[in-house]
């Protein structure tokens, strides 16, 4: 056992196979116990090393193996990184940067989105909807009669002008929102095909209207559908 | 414990996936392995020892140092395979397999003349509370400095040293309470 600093402690004597010299006779017998624990190996102890060998040289190589394969992503990156020069990385970036930006762009510049919506002039009849930018909104219909009659804004509001038309994408394409009832929350209510339906009319009811879609053409006169004043859409 | 002859030309051999390397290296370390696992794991000694092997096989190319640093690095593996067999032991709920015969009848005469096998002598230390038993034998068996143990039982030197000290004292004692137990102790201590 190599010899340390602290080896004139007398444990430490003990610890290194020497018996102080004012050790009693059961440090003695100790020392011996440690010589025999820290002692040359046996035949037993040794035996099965070349077949140990074999199979320890084998899991190294395993191990180099696995360790070569199982990259990960980080190793992959690095294996990028080390391939693909700095000049054509940074094009890469700059265009798929510059794509997303362009999209944007393309988004942003299409006031009211790429959907349809409610623009009929005799309907959207308190402004004069042709000034009215690109695919107006409802929120651009309501603020363009704020400005010209403040007085007409809740009408304005209570209209469809602007909205989306249905079929379009989410709760915009559903159109517009029906009457809210006062029915309670949770109530079930009767479902709108086992309603007794109208003596065929030529213009729709004002219910019919709430549950479709804003007709292309709807009569000037008949009552506009009551709906929840939304929030001005951009 | 004699240093081990070119053992860096043998580490470069293990670190290329050599055989003969690996086998040079089981032959220098394995004894102290298998006794340190026979004194802190007796029930797991030979399955926790091979564990330690392998991992330090899987490892070995990325270890860098010497013969003393390997000594520490592979009772480091070691330990933290101790580690998780205990860790299972007390989930799993299981009682550790008694091992060896405890040397209750040690022949106080074979302590004398230092007839003691390397088995008895690894008995006797297990008698210890397991934390002394562990200190000693990685002072002992595994040949590692204060300063080493300490970190790996996460203690400090002086910690260890006490830990040590109270170990051999309580070894002491026992072999005492033996060698009163033996008939012929009156021969043996002349």
């Amino acid at each position: 056992m190599p010899k340390h600093r602290d080896d004139r402690d007398p444990t430490e004597e003990l610890l290194a196979g020497t018996l102080p010299s004012d050790a009693t006779p059961a440090y003695d017998r100790v020392a011996a116990v440690l010589r025999a624990a820290g002692g040359p190996p046996s035949d037993s102890e040794l035996a099965g090393a070349e077949t140990a060998g074999i199979r320890l040289a084998a899991a190294a190589r395993r191990s180099e193996g696995s360790t070569r394969r199982g990259m990960g992503m980080s190793g992959m990156w690095r294996g990028i990184r080390a391939k693909v020069p700095n000049v054509v990385l940074g094009v890469i970036i700059g265009m798929m940067v510059g794509g997303g930006a362009f999209a944007v762009a393309q988004t942003v510049g299409n006031h009211g989105g790429p959907n349809p919506r409610f623009h009929d002039a005799r309907v959207c009849n308190l402004v004069d909807v042709d000034t009215l930018p690109g695919n107006w909104t409802h929120g651009d219909y309501v603020s363009a009669v704020e400005k010209k009659d403040p007085s007409k804004v809740r009408e304005a509001a209570q209209s469809d002008c602007g909205k989306p038309n249905k079929g379009a994408k989410g709760n915009k394409g559903k159109g517009p929102k029906p009457e809210k009832s006062n029915e309670p929350e949770g109530k079930p209510t009767t479902p709108a095909t086992k309603k007794p339906s109208p003596p065929p009319s030529p213009t729709p009811s004002p219910s019919e209207t709430v549950t479709s879609s804003p007709s292309p053409e709807p009569s000037p006169t008949e009552p506009t559908p009551a709906t929840t004043p939304s929030v001005p859409s951009t | 414990m004699d240093p081990i002859p070119a053992f860096d030309e043998i580490l470069a051999g293990a670190r290329a996936g050599e055989a003969q390397a690996f086998e040079r290296l089981w032959r220098a370390f394995h004894p102290a392995l298998g006794r340190y696992f026979r004194v802190a794991a007796p029930d797991a000694a030979e399955d926790l020892a091979s564990e330690t092997w392998l991992q330090s096989a899987r490892d070995i190319r990325r270890f860098r140092g010497d013969e003393h640093a390997f000594r520490r690095w592979l009772f480091t593996i070691a330990r933290h395979r101790l580690l998780d067999h205990q860790r299972k032991q007390r989930r799993d709920k299981t009682d550790p397999v008694p091992h060896d015969s405890l040397p209750e009848s040690a022949d106080t005469a074979d302590l004398v003349e230092e007839r003691l096998s390397t088995a008895q002598a690894l008995a006797l230390i297990r008698t210890l509370p397991p934390a002394q038993a562990e200190a000693v034998a990685l002072r002992v068996v595994a040949g590692l400095p204060v300063a080493d143990v300490a970190r790996l039982l996460g203690k400090r030197p002086g910690a260890v040293r006490v830990l040590t000290s109270r170990g051999l004292r309580a070894l002491a004692d026992h072999l005492e309470r033996l060698r009163l137990r033996d008939p012929n102790h009156e021969d043996a201590s002349t």
